[in-house]
């Protein structure tokens, strides 16, 4: 707060002088210089005082700090000010504030919904294409884990269907795995656990005809994949197929697997008779061991038929024409001779024949029970001729029995329609 | 003599555009206000104390509070170098009033400055401000200040006055009357 005017004491003018006089020393003037600006009344007066502000002004404005303490204490100045002022060369991140874990809790929490829903997207899809996936690939897993849920919730008729499925995608991956000779002993045996599980199904449920069906062929898409295996795996493709093989058997109920016998049986029976010409046929009869499913086996394979019903009228069809094989007067089904492949179809053949059969079944049931025996190809030989003597011939037995052994597994079944083909067959073997 | 006004002495000093830089964190601005204001602290609180340990101390002591109160600095009319020699003149303030406490007394200086050579010289120049620094301790407070801030910091007498929130013509007589009795105490001496 200022004075007023009236009370306010002027300046001494002297003060004023000498600041004058100050600044121009200030400003580089000599002493003498300034002094002779003003009159010597002022010089006398002036003189002291601005030899005394020169000592003042040279003892205070020369001194020096060390450099050792300017420098530290920069140092410190500027360490001081990090933590005070903001910015600068410091890092620019915000200092914590409440605010500070809310942005946070937001941006952990937008990226745990991320996360999430590029989770879901990828399950999702992994499930989608899961479908066709086989073991090596980025979805396989989902498929594997898609199968285990089907499985654990199916109960019932639904629980073989889903077995069936599973096992069948199993062959199925094997195929294709084989393709592209990425297939391993780990591979098979899934198949074969999976037949497992089936096997162990077929002791508690009851499997219905398109079940067994199936089941069937499943069994022959074993053996037509796992059979060109390599040599390393070829002890798991085997291992796989039997168990293929049993599970089809079990599913069945028994021989059923096997319709081969009992066409063969009362087909070849009938035919017999005329043939006794040649012993040899009944060779190849031996052989067919197909008998095993012996007679009660019979009945049963009438499920099956369908598809010997169809193959039956080619076997009758041929069996006439080659009967000209001018050896046998029946000439019937000697035709099916057809050595090496026909192998298969003979078996078959005879399935048709269930309207032969009844033919059959009547004049001799002996006949399949003798064959049965004979079954087991070794033995083949001995019983065959049996069965041929209560036909007819007895002589052809000691004939057949050598050859034969070696046929028996594969071309066994083509043997059964044998009377007639036997002529050829027999000669074949003989020869060599 | 030396004093001269701020903006004489550098032209390209924009001393608020380093301060807002320096408010701002900007460690190179703050760098150079340092080193602009140091020295003519440094004088100004020598000529206030007794000794160059102390002179130290107390020209710490302002800096750092400097650095402290930085961000509360607002231009309102007063420089920023009337707003640091005012922390400096309360740091001398207190530093005197402790010593007055303690009864210590003044002592010659511990070393030689490092950058010299000429120790008979250095010697005289600490002789000499050993003298001023007696006297201008007899002087009263404010023209104490006066003589520390116009000879020690080289500000103008308008520089002191806003410093010491007074008027020119007040800090014109204070300045006079001190040196007209430091004219005795120094020759005295």
């Amino acid at each position: 707060m200022r004075l007023p005017a009236i009370f306010r004491r002027a300046p001494d003018p002297r003060a004023g002088l000498l600041a004058e006089a100050l600044a121009l020393y200030e400003d580089g003037l000599e002493i003498a210089a300034i002094l002779a600006l003003y009159p010597e009344e002022d010089q006398r007066w002036l003189r002291p005082l601005l030899s005394t502000g020169q000592i003042v002004s040279n003892a205070l404005g020369d001194e020096e700090s060390s450099f050792y303490f300017e420098g530290s204490l920069k140092a410190k100045v500027l360490e001081a000010a990090a933590p005070v002022i903001g910015g600068g060369e410091r890092d620019p991140a915000p200092a914590w504030s409440p605010a500070a874990p809310r942005r946070w809790g937001m941006a952990v929490a937008g990226g745990v919904a991320l996360a999430v829903v590029v989770a879901i997207g990828v399950v999702g899809f992994g499930f989608i294409t899961a479908g066709d996936a086989v073991p090596g690939e980025w979805n396989y897993a989902f498929k594997r884990a898609a199968e285990g849920a089907e499985a654990r919730f199916a109960s019932g008729d639904e629980r073989i269907n889903v077995n069936i499925r599973q096992a069948q995608a199993r062959i199925d991956e094997i195929q294709q795995l084989a393709v592209r000779g990425d297939l391993t002993r780990g591979h098979i045996s899934r198949f074969t656990s999976e037949l497992a599980d089936l096997r162990a199904l077929a002791e508690e449920e009851t499997f219905d005809s398109l079940q067994q069906a199936r089941v069937r062929g499943l069994s022959e898409s074993a053996v037509a994949v796992l059979a060109e295996t390599d040599e390393e795996l070829a002890p798991a493709a085997e291992e796989a197929i039997d168990r293929a093989h049993e599970v089809a058997a079990a599913v069945s109920g028994g021989g059923a697997v096997e319709p081969v016998p009992e066409p063969t049986a009362t087909a070849t029976v009938a035919p017999l008779p005329t043939p006794t010409a040649t012993p040899e046929p009944t060779a190849t009869l031996a052989p067919e061991p197909t008998a095993t499913p012996e007679p009660t086996a019979t009945p049963e394979p009438t499920a099956t038929p369908e598809p010997t019903a169809t193959e039956t009228p080619e076997p009758s069809a041929t069996a006439t024409p080659e009967p000209d094989g001018a050896e046998t007067p029946d000439g019937g089904d000697g035709a099916l001779g057809i050595d090496g492949e026909g192998a298969t179809q003979p078996l078959s053949t005879p399935e048709p024949s269930p309207t032969a059969t009844a033919t059959a079944t009547p004049e001799p049931a002996a006949t399949p029970t003798p064959e049965a025996v004979v079954v087991e190809t070794p033995a083949a030989t001995a019983t065959p001729e049996a069965s041929p003597a209560t036909t007819d011939r007895p002589a052809p037995a000691t004939q057949t029995p050598p050859p034969q052994p070696p046929q028996p597994s594969a071309t066994a079944p083509p043997a059964p329609p044998a009377p007639e083909s036997a002529p050829e067959v027999e000669a074949a073997a003989f020869s060599p | 003599m030396q004093t001269k006004v701020l903006s004489e002495l550098a032209p390209e000093f924009d001393e608020r555009r380093l301060v807002e830089r320096a408010q701002g964190g900007d460690r190179e601005a703050l760098g150079d206000l340092y080193s602009f204001y140091f020295p003519r602290v440094y004088r100004y609180v020598a000529g206030r104390v007794r000794s160059t340990q102390d002179a130290e101390d107390v020209t710490e002591e302002t800096f750092l509070r400097m650095v402290t109160h930085l961000g509360r600095f607002q231009w309102r009319g007063a420089p920023f170098g009337a707003w640091l020699f005012r922390i400096a003149r309360n740091e001398v303030v207190s530093h005197v009033r402790r010593q007055r406490r303690r009864g210590a007394h003044a002592q010659l200086p511990e070393g030689l400055s490092d950058a010299r050579q000429d120790h008979a010289a250095a010697f005289e120049q600490h002789d000499l401000l050993r003298r001023v620094r007696l006297a201008a301790e007899r002087l009263p407070e404010a023209q104490a200040d006066v003589i520390a801030l116009r000879f020690g910091a080289g500000l103008s007498v308008a520089e002191t006055a806003r410093t010491m929130a007074r008027t020119e013509n007040n800090v014109k007589v204070l300045q006079h009357r001190a040196i007209a009795k430091l004219r005795g105490m120094v020759r005295r001496e």
